[in-house]
């Protein structure tokens, strides 16, 4: 049988040929951006509406065993309603006071006319990363309502992402938890200036991401604090919230914290995103 | 004549890749143990290999690997080079253990789900965190594998009937030449 085949290339150079194509293609990834040209949208752009349709039965499915819970289950979160509701009236009274504050703030931070005037698009998620080590994921819309690449994700009034790669119909999107994700952020109260790094090691285990680079001049910066995306980042959109200050340490050059925040989404229940419709000028190009 | 059957093969593989990758994008993050899930592509890839041969391994690692990569964050390539290399080696392994018992197909899944997971954490992190090996040993690297040999029982059964399949049709073309 081997014989007969000798026109063939040996396995071994086969083996070296493929092998050098991949390396090819990493260093392209890695000088141009290369995400697998045409090949690549075609490919996603076929899979898309299997994995849409999948996903419409998934989260129904979900959805089914949500509902069926018995009376007795009902009664006592009915219960528990009710004294979080109770809690909840005192709180509102509490935070109606601290609004006019919060106004001011956003005034001085122009949050409202920068973070709810953009137009925003809502997507669904339909499929995950193929592995476990990355944080991205495939939501159904794509150039044709209008999403490019770096367009900012959100959802739950805190930033998910960002977009890295769009079709037609669906788009590929980073999370801010994945470990190579960095996100310029400052605090919200204080303005100072930090990175926010996704990390799978503390997502994993307390499900924290990590701040560096935090100043932090004395320690004027509580935890509790809420970490927005900064007016220096040049993707992000300022004054996106990214989550709050869990924990901070002085590090060995005594300039700068670093330590854990919690992002604002729940990115182990999230379906649906908005996905913001206006990309951050920075005069670049 | 010849091309039939190489196309039968390539029909095979190519829905193969598609219907195990929508599997694992938009079926198994529902049924995730412990926020990890299986690497069925890798199963795939370790099966052509192992149980056909190295050439065909390393076109299903190819394979694999693009749909990975055009999907993922990472750098274009990284899954291409890994599960190419995957198919080879468990091509090479299958001239040194021979035979038809169902644990060794299902022991080098495990195996070459340990080297994947050691390959993306060279490459991905140990250079650019503090590089805690252990913690993503127990959490990830040695989870997957588990999960992938579970999930690699039922595969088996699977393609070992489509690889008996394929060698009949091989068989009969070489009749007829």
């Amino acid at each position: 049988m081997e014989k007969k085949k000798k026109t063939r290339i040996p396995s071994e150079s086969l083996f070296i040929i493929l092998f050098t194509v991949g390396i090819i293609f990493l260093l392209l990834s890695y000088v141009n951006n290369f995400k697998g040209g045409i090949f690549g949208t075609v490919t996603n752009a076929i899979f898309a509406p299997i994995q849409t349709g999948i996903e419409r039965v998934g989260s129904r499915a979900s959805k089914y065993r949500a509902d069926s819970k018995t009376i007795d289950e009902l009664t006592s979160e009915n219960e528990k309603l009710k004294k979080q509701n109770e809690n909840l009236t005192s709180k509102l009274s509490q935070i109606q006071l601290q609004s006019s504050e919060l106004e001011n703030l956003q005034k001085l931070y122009k949050l409202d006319q920068q973070y709810t005037g953009y137009n925003k698009t809502g997507a669904r998620i339909i499929a995950r990363g193929s592995d476990n080590w990355f944080n991205t994921f495939t939501i159904d819309k794509g150039t044709k309502d209008g999403i490019r690449t770096d367009m900012n994700v959100i959802a739950d009034g805190g930033l998910v992402g960002i977009v890295i790669k769009s079709g037609r119909n669906y788009s590929l999107v980073r999370s801010i938890i994945d470990d190579t994700s960095n996100v310029s952020g400052m605090s919200l109260n204080t303005g100072n200036t930090c990175i926010i790094s996704g990390n799978l090691q503390s997502m994993t285990k307390s499900n924290r991401i990590k701040i560096t680079n935090l100043e932090n001049p004395d320690n004027k910066i509580k935890s509790g604090e809420p970490i927005v995306t900064s007016n220096i980042s040049d993707k992000y959109l300022p004054g996106i919230l990214i989550g709050y200050l869990d924990s901070t340490k002085e590090d060995s050059n005594q300039m700068t914290f670093s330590g854990t925040v919690t992002p604002a989404v729940d990115f182990k229940h999230l379906q649906n995103v908005l996905v913001v419709l206006s990309k951050k000028e920075t005069g670049a190009k | 004549m010849k091309i039939i059957p190489i196309l039968k093969k390539a029909v095979v593989l190519l829905v193969s890749v598609f219907i195990l990758n929508i599997l694992q994008t938009a079926v198994f993050p529902y049924l995730a143990l412990g926020g990890v899930i299986p690497n069925l592509l890798l199963v795939l890839t370790s099966f052509y290999g192992f149980m056909r041969n190295r050439r065909e391994g390393m076109i299903a690692g190819l394979l694999c690997g693009l749909v990975i990569d055009f999907s993922s964050g990472t750098l274009f390539g990284t899954h291409v080079i890994i599960l190419l290399t995957i198919g080879y080696l468990n091509g090479l392994s299958r001239k040194v253990f021979f035979g038809d018992d169902v644990k060794l197909p299902i022991l080098f899944v495990g195996l070459s789900d340990l080297l994947y997971g050691l390959f993306i954490y060279l490459v991905s992190f140990a250079f650019r965190q503090s590089g805690d090996f252990n913690f993503y040993l127990m959490n990830i690297i040695i989870p997957e594998a588990v999960y992938s040999v579970m999930i690699s029982f039922v595969l088996y059964f699977i393609y070992a009937r489509i690889f008996i399949w394929m060698n009949r049709e091989e068989r009969k073309v070489e009749h007829i030449l």
